[in-house]
């Protein structure tokens, strides 16, 4: 039974597939008797049923070998496109963290969305945007991942869009959609060139081919490049990170899967082009390098945010750059353990962050304080979130970001210091928050804000539990770092910087030692900070403003050449067309006679040689 | 000669899904007879159905015989005729399902007009496994007299008569012409009729004989498929008759057509392959260019779609004179999807103007608001027609354009997709006169659109036509693999096209992700 479940476990982006397509009747105007919660019930239950499928199927590929499974899509004239599907413990698991995560945010969903209209879109975006990324990482072929990438990237627009009556959410659902496409179109180069060099698009095989590849430097170069601006993008990596920010325009049930799994899909192609990576040193330096800028950026602009949202948002930026970090120095089970442990973190500390806003009405840190002892809930599993998420033990971030730290200590050190100042800063700016959310005076948000009801506080609860159990599951697993191999001074290192990033957070923040709003002796750092680096204008004068004189140019083009040649063209056809037109009068006679001439004049065309051989005369 | 030999050489169960058909035209004629006519309507369609599904699935089991050919080398039941028969039998059920309520609403005998339609079914089916020139002609003929009688159904309808009148005697004129050459065949070939014993018997290629005999057969194939310059019976026709006759003659008729022009100019004209190429590919570049042009200036949707079935031809024609695997495979396929598309847009276009009584392409304006169905299967056809990704239609055209550019036809196909871009334009016209306009530009006939009421008889049958095409039009295409499959097949099984089929190595793109 495990065995056949483990074998068809390739079904399990289709149960949200048939969730997304039951809920159709209840979008507007055709089921109304029973409003739109049905279409939740059974995008719950779809959701249910593809967990309890990769949960059954998981011990029968545990310590296996992956197998692969292929499925002909079109097969044509030598066209052969070939969809392939390995099943391993690595792609089961991860499904299991997607629909669980995806469970827990549906429950939180109905809790949060109970006076919305739109339940049946809502939740059918969601098996979409699960279907796509349980599809993701089954899918073997980087050709197939990079179609479902942009399903993904639809999936985030439709998202993000789903408020779509009010101006920010609309700018940010079309700006997300447009900062994904441009990495996802240097992917798509990526990709095309990358089959006539390899002859495969087979992850597994591009690893066999890897090895023994030669190619010239531009190419490896422009190669890499090409592929990590895609995982860039999903990333929220610098220079593209800008979407992350406004995308949490989007209800928090969503924004709960975006920053924990969503925005690791571009980590898990990242992980699974490893090889290929490999050949170019360049785009290993690019990777570290944009990752280290993120990273730092990231964990700084979080600091200064206002934004309950946005300031984990930043966060999140600032953990795929330690991915980028990892990747690029082939720590890729320190990657993987990192992504899992993010995730739980990420995804718990957002479900609190959601819970705090729903009943305060606000998302402005400045507005709120002392709701400790309102929401003792929503604090626990935030203070668990934060521990999570840094390195302090004996939680899952701890082990993960000690195993990147200890392989950076040999090969690296100055990444090292990197992530030391990165984990002190994201403990400082989420002790910030912790302190500007729960401690000190109540403000006039906070004095009525009671705890939710069960359907967001359960969720919460339980992904709490999953992250003060995930140290132990991993232990279980085998995954943990063995404590004797462990360079004891690296996580001493590591203890330290996170202990006085919570230290200095707490003392400011929650002690308040000196009076908040804390105001740097620069301004202009609290501002660069505060405005995003200034990214907006960034792009407003390199890429936007490179499109807009495109455009310019094109429209011009357009204009006067095209639309000239366009017009003649269609001028020429319509009158063309008016004009034969008449060439079907209606008359019997005529019609008869084309033919009997249409014969000869055929004739005497084909059979001129032989005629003209017959008649020498003509 | 005994009887178990004589019997083996008939080989007469070939022809069973035929017989069905036979079978059914009896037990319609004799239940009207009996039964009486007001009470016809109630089954006949559904006996026509059965008795033409049932046709497909005896065909099914046709595919793989041992010895396809059957009558003392009349008939051959090889694989491509067996898929040709198919679609012509499928297309006359969807004919047969929009025809129902049409041919009720008109206040005529349907029993009768469903015995017509499947007597000009069994003639098209026999002319794609005609073998023979004797065989042929009676096949043909009784196609083209059915269709005759079909044109002129709507008797107290004076555009009706014309139609057939008009059809009747051009028909009968390219008749003349296609019997001229096949005459010219026999006498060529010193009394063969049987179409490889004529190829056999012909030696000489410098006889202009054979060229004459080519031209004539020619000009009475394409007077069958409507290619230009043999088309201009076609929008005439199409306006006068009854909208399923026109729906059966752009798709069932037409498919016959082709059967009988792959196997006759195949099997009889191997010597000058060359001239029938080359004069395929001149009539199949007027088709393209003429049919989407002028249908640009048709303002009667049935007049436009006569003229993109012109058009429509013509791409088909590019399959068919590449002289490939692939070309004919391609062929198929394309005429596969077409049946769906053109079919699912006759049916719209059949109850907008039960509901309405009109035709006119300016009279659809602001439809979406009125009636939704037939807005989107209307726009999904047409879009298919058009070659818009993702749907069937797409997916036809470019395995056609694919095909010939293998095959070096670079001039046709860079027609073929300018004209396609042409075609685009109205079929687009169309859906844009649908969809875009705001209620207060909405038609008259819109205005008063009446609900439909699918209760009343023979509209149920219309309902399932739409959605069926509907369906099959829009995932044909992503799910394409099947009926790839099928044409190929079919193409690899037949024995005349693989001895035709020149053995050059060709080029094959490989695009294999699992190249292990």
């Amino acid at each position: 039974m495990i065995q056949f479940l483990a074998e068809t476990a390739w079904l399990v982006p289709l149960y949200p597939v048939v969730g997304m397509v039951l809920s159709l009747p209840w979008s507007p105007g055709i089921i109304r008797r029973t409003g739109p919660r049905p279409a939740g019930y059974v995008n719950l239950l779809t959701t249910a049923l593809g967990l309890l499928h990769g949960v059954l199927a998981f011990p029968a590929v545990w310590h296996q070998e992956p197998t692969y499974l292929y499925f002909p899509w079109l097969e044509v004239a030598g066209l052969n496109l070939t969809i392939p599907i390995e099943l391993s413990a690595l792609t089961i698991g991860a499904t299991i963290v997607i629909t669980g995560l995806n469970l827990l945010a549906q429950v939180y969903a109905i809790g949060y969305l109970e006076m919305d209209w739109g339940w049946a879109r809502f939740f059918a975006f969601l098996a979409l945007f699960e279907a796509g990324m349980c599809a993701l990482v089954l899918c073997n072929s980087l050709f197939f991942s990079y179609i479902l990438l942009e399903i993904l990237t639809l999936g985030t627009y439709l998202l993000v869009g789903f408020w779509l009556n009010q101006s920010l959410v609309v700018t940010g659902a079309r700006d997300a959609f447009l900062t994904k496409r441009v990495g996802d179109l240097f992917l798509l180069m990526g990709v095309l060139s990358l089959y006539p060099l390899a002859g495969t698009w087979d992850f597994s095989q591009l690893g066999e081919w890897a090895k023994t590849a030669e190619l010239a430097p531009a190419t490896a170069t422009l190669l890499g490049l090409a592929l990590i601006a895609g995982p860039m993008g999903k990333c929220a990596q610098f220079p593209l990170h800008l979407w992350l920010d406004e995308a949490m325009e989007g209800p928090a049930p969503s924004t709960i899967l975006r920053n924990s799994v969503v925005v690791a899909t571009g980590a898990w192609i990242l992980i699974r082009l490893e090889p290929v990576l490999a050949l170019s040193p360049v785009a290993l330096t690019t990777m570290i390098a944009i990752g280290s800028i993120t990273a730092i950026g990231g964990s700084l602009i979080s600091i200064a945010q206002i934004d309950i949202k946005r300031s984990l948002s930043y966060t999140v930026s600032a953990y795929m750059g330690l991915i980028f970090i990892a990747v690029g120095t082939h720590h890729i089970a320190a990657a993987l353990l990192l992504v899992l442990s993010h995730a739980l973190a990420q995804a718990l500390l957002t479900m609190s962050a959601g819970s705090i806003m729903l009943n305060t009405i606000t998302q402005d840190l400045t507005q709120m304080g002392g709701l400790w002892s309102r929401r003792p809930i929503s604090g626990l599993s935030f203070l668990v979130g934060v521990v999570g998420l840094i390195g302090l033990p004996p939680l899952g971030g701890f082990w993960a970001l000690l195993k990147l730290a200890d392989g950076l200590w040999e090969s690296r050190p100055w990444l090292l210091v990197v992530l030391l100042i990165v984990n002190g800063l994201t403990a400082f700016s989420m002790m910030r928050e912790f302190g500007l959310i729960f401690a000190g005076q109540t403000t006039p948000m906070t004095v009525r804000s009671p705890e939710n009801i069960w359907l967001i506080t359960l969720p919460m609860t339980v992904l709490m539990g999953l992250t003060l159990h995930l140290p132990l599951v991993l232990q279980v697993a085998g995954l943990l770092p063995s404590w004797a191999s462990l360079d004891k001074n690296v996580a001493l290192l590591l203890l330290s910087s996170s202990s006085m990033g919570c230290l200095a957070g707490a003392l400011v923040y929650v002690v308040q030692i000196v009076s908040t709003p804390v105001r740097l002796p620069v301004p202009a750092i609290q501002n660069l900070f505060a405005n995003d680096v200034y990214t907006p204008q960034l792009y407003r004068s390199t890429i936007v403003f490179g499109v807009a004189s495109l455009s310019r140019l094109a429209n011009w083009v357009d204009r006067f050449v095209i639309d000239g040649v366009v017009n003649l063209v269609g001028f020429v056809s319509l009158v063309s067309g008016e004009a034969l037109r008449y060439s079907t009068s209606g008359q019997g006679q005529f019609y008869l006679f084309t033919i009997t001439f249409a014969s000869i004049a055929i004739a005497l065309i084909t059979g001129w040689t032989l005629i003209s051989q017959s008649f020498p005369i003509l | 000669m005994d009887f178990t030999t004589l019997s083996a050489q008939l080989n007469a169960s070939t022809i069973i899904p035929e017989g069905i058909i036979v079978l059914t035209i009896l037990v319609i004629l004799v239940g009207d007879l009996i039964l009486g006519r007001s009470s016809s309507v109630q089954w006949s369609p559904y006996v026509a159905i059965a008795g033409l599904l049932s046709s497909v699935a005896s065909l099914f089991f046709q595919w793989d015989v041992a010895d396809p050919i059957a009558f003392l080398g009349g008939f051959n039941s090889d694989a491509l005729s067996v898929l040709f028969r198919g679609i012509i039998a499928l297309s006359s059920a969807v004919t047969v399902l929009m025809s129902a309520r049409y041919v009720e609403q008109a206040g005529t005998a349907l029993a009768e007009f469903l015995a017509i339609m499947l007597t000009a079914t069994v003639g098209a089916m026999f002319l794609s496994g005609a073998n023979e020139l004797v065989m042929i002609f009676v096949a043909l003929e009784t196609l083209s007299i059915s269709s005759y009688l079909l044109t002129g159904y709507m008797k107290r309808d004076p555009r009706s008569n014309e139609a057939a009148l008009k059809y009747l005697l051009i028909g009968a004129a390219s008749s003349a012409i296609f019997l001229y050459g096949s005459s010219l065949l026999y006498g060529l070939s010193s009394g063969e009729t049987r179409l490889g014993a004529i190829a056999a018997s012909i030696s000489s290629v410098e006889d202009l004989g054979l060229i004459i005999a080519l031209v004539f057969v020619i000009a009475g194939i394409a007077f069958k498929i409507a290619a230009v310059p043999f088309h201009q019976w076609t929008p005439d026709v199409y306006e006068g008759s009854p909208t399923p006759v026109v729906a059966f003659l752009s798709v069932g008729s037409k498919a016959a057509g082709f059967a009988l022009a792959i196997r006759l100019l195949v099997t009889a004209f191997p010597l000058v392959a060359d001239q029938w190429q080359f004069v395929l590919s001149a009539l199949a570049i007027l088709s393209m260019v003429l049919g989407n042009v002028v249908a640009l200036a048709q303002t009667s949707m049935k007049r436009m779609l006569a003229y993109s079935s012109i058009g429509q031809a013509g791409f088909v024609m590019i399959g068919l004179v590449l002289g490939t695997e692939a070309g004919y495979a391609s062929m198929l396929f394309y005429l596969l999807v077409y049946l769906f598309m053109n079919l699912g847009g006759f049916t719209c276009i059949i109850l907008f103007s039960l509901n309405t009584g009109t035709d006119e392409i300016s009279e659809y304006s602001g439809l979406y608001q009125k009636d939704p169905l037939i807005t989107l299967a209307l726009s999904i056809c047409l879009l298919s027609l058009g070659g818009i990704p993702p749907l069937a239609g797409f997916f036809g055209k470019i395995y056609l354009f694919w095909a010939g550019w293998q095959a070096g036809a670079y001039g046709l196909v860079i027609i073929g997709l300018l004209t396609s871009v042409v075609s685009i334009y109205y079929y687009i016209r169309v859906v844009k006169m649908m969809v875009v306009k705001e209620p207060h530009e909405m038609s008259d006939a819109v205005k008063n659109y009446p609900q439909t009421r699918w209760n009343l008889p023979g509209m149920r049958p219309i309902q399932v036509a739409i959605v069926f095409t509907l369906v099959t039009t829009s995932l044909a295409g992503i799910l394409s693999n099947p009926l790839f499959t099928l044409a190929n097949n079919s193409v690899s099984r037949t024995e005349m096209l693989r001895a035709a089929i020149a053995p050059t190595p060709t080029e094959t793109v490989s695009l294999d992700t699992t190249a292990q």
